[in-house]
């Protein structure tokens, strides 16, 4: 047991909805409620179905949904815990004087006293409004891509379609938009698809907020740059702080592959366009990135290039899922060879590394990215072997190829020996 | 630190602790918390310490008077200041109010005017920390 170790404040500030309409307590979770929000509001699912969870934290006792900002933390990533107990003005490396000074201390207080339980509203949502998407991007999965649901069903890869978007039952939507008005001193609005500028549950939550004056509350999303509807961007400008995620796996036609079917081109565009746009000077910006096997090696590239454009680079965790698109797929010689190049790439900047807990501060941009480089070079030197898995990932990238009239070795040619090894033959 | 009571049980105060440095013979009067910690003529270095409720205001308070303008220099450098042993002289330089009889308003350690040099710090000082060192957001609980 040990409260530095695993205590969290999400659960006392936080709340996610996946799109089927399933409650996680965490973004970082890696364990659902298993209970939907057909069945229960989003606020008692907080207040007391978490409450063991909670109970848990305060006795200082290690659970399993934490694993992932384990082993974030293990390998020097801001993990999602650090980040939320900063929120609530915690610092690990204060910890005892931060926690007794926290605005929370009151609320933690009651919850130790009542079993896990609080009164407390989530003021930091991620809400997950559907898997309406235009791009199949190969390491995503069909619950968050309904192009990739499609294919994956005709390719006999899964035998049914993914639940249906709980914001497609409008009364259901309703509600929970009615839930957001009331939540008192809310704070942060995640919102993730699909691709969240052309799923119609945006827009619709986004004129409800506007037309109920609530603009001072920051909305966090992610796009894929491939589309730039003009009208979801003007409804976005009239918040007063926009957090904006622009996901980008290569600077070149890799990108085309891992993020099928958009264009590299297009997608350069639309990237410039977000970081010229004048309306959008005080957003946050940040390159969200999804390393993988087939992409560790454009690390150096994606993070000289943020480095230049002054853009924050950020992922949520180390990939997990699917299993074999994991960077530790990749043998260790070549994951030691990426590595290297990233020790070179930060050598190079004359930067005095100190810790960076808050990655959102637009002042820090360059410490956080050779914080987020450091944290990859010792995942990618660190990280266990999971080459065993190379033959599924060949299969699968065969099947996918299949359909798609694409050829994995155009793109990964330097790949080539090991995909052969590992069974391709195209 | 196993558990949430444990924690509890521990009695925790900010250790606040200002070093001065006087200058020939300053005439000081020197307020840390509510109380006053020093009256007179600082004739040689000296560190003030003392405990302070983690969750109270914290107010630091350094009055000099009496200096003769034409005859030697004569002030007080504020040498430390620390809370918890960690040095935070920029920060509460950088937001202290100097109130003095030359007008001079920019951020300093060197007091050498009559005046009081005050930083008032309204919250708990880890929360007042939070934001002078751009930590970011710091939610509110949602009640």
């Amino acid at each position: 047991m040990s409260l530095v170790e695993n205590f969290c404040a999400s659960p006392w500030m936080h709340l996610r909805i996946t799109n089927s309409g399933e409650f996680y307590p965490c973004r970082w979770s890696r364990h659902r409620g298993n209970v939907n929000i057909s069945q229960v509001s989003p606020v008692v699912f907080f207040q007391k179905h978490m409450s063991t969870l909670r109970q848990n934290m305060l006795q200082g006792i290690a659970d399993t949904t934490c694993d992932w900002c384990k082993e974030m933390e293990q390998h020097g990533k801001t993990s999602g815990r650090q980040k939320q107990l900063l929120k609530a003005g915690v610092q690990l490396d204060n910890f005892q004087q931060t926690m007794l000074s926290s605005k929370f201390y009151d609320a933690w207080d009651s919850s130790n006293r009542h079993h896990g339980h609080t009164d407390l509203w989530p003021t930091d949502w991620q809400i997950d409004l559907g898997n309406h998407c235009n791009s199949a991007c190969v390491f995503c999965l069909p619950e968050f891509s309904s192009r990739l649901a499609s294919e994956f069903k005709q390719l006999k890869l899964i035998s049914e379609q993914p639940p249906s978007n709980w914001t497609q039952n409008a009364r259901t939507l309703s509600e929970f938009i009615d839930i957001l008005a009331a939540v008192p001193n809310l704070c942060y609005l995640h919102f993730l698809g699909g691709e969240t500028l052309i799923t119609p549950a945006f827009d619709t939550v986004l004129d409800a907020l506007l037309a109920r004056g609530i603009t001072k509350v920051a909305i966090g999303l992610t796009t894929n740059l491939t589309v730039w509807p003009t009208t979801v961007i003007d409804k976005l400008l009239r918040f007063e702080q926009v957090h904006l995620g622009m996901s980008i796996e290569s600077l070149d036609e890799i990108n085309d592959y891992v993020r099928w079917p958009s264009k590299i081109d297009v997608v350069k565009t639309n990237l410039t366009k977000w970081l010229h746009h004048p309306g959008t000077n005080t957003w946050f910006k940040s390159l969200r990135i999804t390393p993988t096997v087939l992409t560790a090696d454009r690390l150096p590239a994606l993070f000289d290039f943020a480095w230049n454009a002054g853009v924050n680079i950020e992922s949520c965790n180390f990939l997990q899922e699917p299993s074999f698109f994991r960077i530790g797929v990749l043998p260790i010689d070549l994951r030691r060879s990426i590595a290297r190049d990233l020790e070179t790439w930060t050598s190079h900047k004359n930067q005095t590394h100190t810790a960076v807990v808050n990655t959102r501060n637009p002042d820090t941009i360059k410490q956080n990215l050779i914080q987020e480089a450091q944290s990859y070079i010792d995942y990618l030197k660190n990280t266990p072997d999971e080459s065993h898995r190379l033959p599924s990932l060949v299969d699968f990238l065969t099947r996918l190829d299949s359909g798609r009239q694409q050829n994995l070795l155009r793109y990964f040619p330097h790949y080539a020996d090991l995909f052969r090894t590992a069974g391709y033959q195209g | 630190m196993q558990t949430f009571s444990e924690l509890q049980a521990t009695k925790v105060s900010l250790c606040v602790s200002l070093g001065l440095t006087p200058i020939n013979l300053p005439n000081l009067e020197v307020t840390v918390g509510k109380q006053c910690r020093f009256k007179g003529i600082l004739q040689y270095d000296q560190i003030f310490v003392c405990d302070h409720d983690i969750l109270e205001p914290l107010h630091i308070e350094i009055q000099l008077h009496d200096k003769i303008y034409d005859a030697q220099e004569q002030a007080v450098l504020i040498s430390s200041m620390q809370v918890d042993r960690i040095d935070y002289s920029d920060i509460f330089s950088t937001y202290a109010v100097y109130q003095n009889d030359h007008d001079y308003s920019g951020p300093t350690t060197y007091l050498g005017f009559n005046g009081t040099w005050s930083i008032m710090i309204d919250r708990p000082f880890y929360q007042w920390l939070h934001e002078k060192t751009g930590q970011g957001w710091l939610l509110e609980p949602g009640i």
